[in-house]
């Protein structure tokens, strides 16, 4: 049921839909998070996928593996209401490179 | 800033030659920046339509999932997910965009999402894990377009740094101490000049 290649990271209650897709869905709690993706990338993780309520605790992981072409962490909505932070995430990308706000007409 | 040089014919000529590979350096890079540049845009509309799309499917797939768990015990959800038989792999490949390598995915799916029994189960959770299962070949595409994103940006950074180096440190150095040799060269040659006119005529003077 777990492959090698993709995995999905979050709260029980959020990411339990996904085990439906076929990927190693894995549960985790605020605070080991971060453990949990540095086990998963050891392990040969291609991508994985988290919960954006995890992205400031795995913002020095985000930031390690920013210039390698592999894994892919990616930050997926949690599905309850608007949070916005991974579209915020790739906004501070683009300005940092392009020195300015050209995600902005979105608003 | 004036580079610390001799001021003799030969660094001349060495630092004529470093000036125009330079320059020819700076051209270089700065295409290659508007050339990221160039595909940092197309990929920015491409990722944000794609988010959105995938926030509202992804609230509408829940939706029908929360309507399920509360309609059944919820035993009954978690026994219908182990029964899923589905495995997901994904095929990776390298595309090179200048040199930057970026990843490709293909997924390769094999087995059945929905391997539970109908008699406990609300009709919501098959629609919820089809709507998810749809979803995971778009996610997909959103993985590889971020780290494409993400690695073009660091690239454009890096090559930002390197044309605003050349252009506002190296070349202007360059051509100030070309500039400050060929004065200094002339202002011997000057010196040499009436060094030789005052020697003639004091030999002059003798005879």
């Amino acid at each position: 049921m777990s492959g090698r290649a993709l995995a999905i990271v979050g709260k029980r209650s959020t990411v339990m839909p996904f085990l439906a897709t076929g990927a190693r869905v894995v549960y985790v709690r605020k605070g080991e998070c971060v453990k949990t993706v540095e086990d998963l990338i050891e392990d040969g993780m291609k991508i994985i996928f988290f919960t954006e309520e995890f992205i400031d605790e795995l913002s020095e992981i985000l930031l390690k593996y920013r210039t390698q072409t592999l894994p892919c962490l990616i930050p997926i909505p949690s599905g309850r209401g608007k949070t916005r932070i991974a579209i915020e995430r790739i906004r501070g990308v683009i300005k940092k490179a392009v020195g300015a706000d050209i995600f902005l007409e979105e608003r | 800033m004036k580079l610390d040089i001799p001021p003799t014919r030969m660094q001349l000529l060495y630092l004529k030659r470093r000036g125009s590979v330079a320059r020819r350096g700076h051209k270089l890079l700065k295409d290659k920046q508007d050339e990221l540049m160039r595909r940092i845009l197309e990929f920015v509309y491409r990722i944000r339509e794609l988010r959105l799309r995938i926030e509202e499917e992804l609230r509408n797939a829940f939706a029908y999932f929360y309507f399920a768990s509360s309609k059944q015990a919820p035993k009954a959800t978690d026994e219908a997910l182990l029964a899923v038989t589905k495995s997901i792999d994904v095929e990776y490949s390298a595309e090179r965009i200048l040199n930057l390598k970026i990843p490709k995915f293909t997924e390769k799916i094999s087995g059945w999402s929905v391997g539970y029994g109908f008699l406990s189960t609300s009709g919501d959770l098959d629609l919820a894990l089809l709507k998810i299962d749809q979803l995971i070949s778009r996610l997909l595409e959103l993985a590889e377009f971020e780290k494409t994103l993400e690695l073009l940006a660091t690239e454009i950074e890096k090559t930002r740094r390197r044309v605003n180096a050349l252009e506002y440190i190296l070349i202007p150095a360059i051509e100030e101490t070309i500039k400050f040799i060929n004065l200094k060269l002339s202002e011997i040659e000057r010196g040499d000049l009436t060094r030789l006119m005052r020697v003639k005529e004091i030999v002059r003077s003798k005879l």
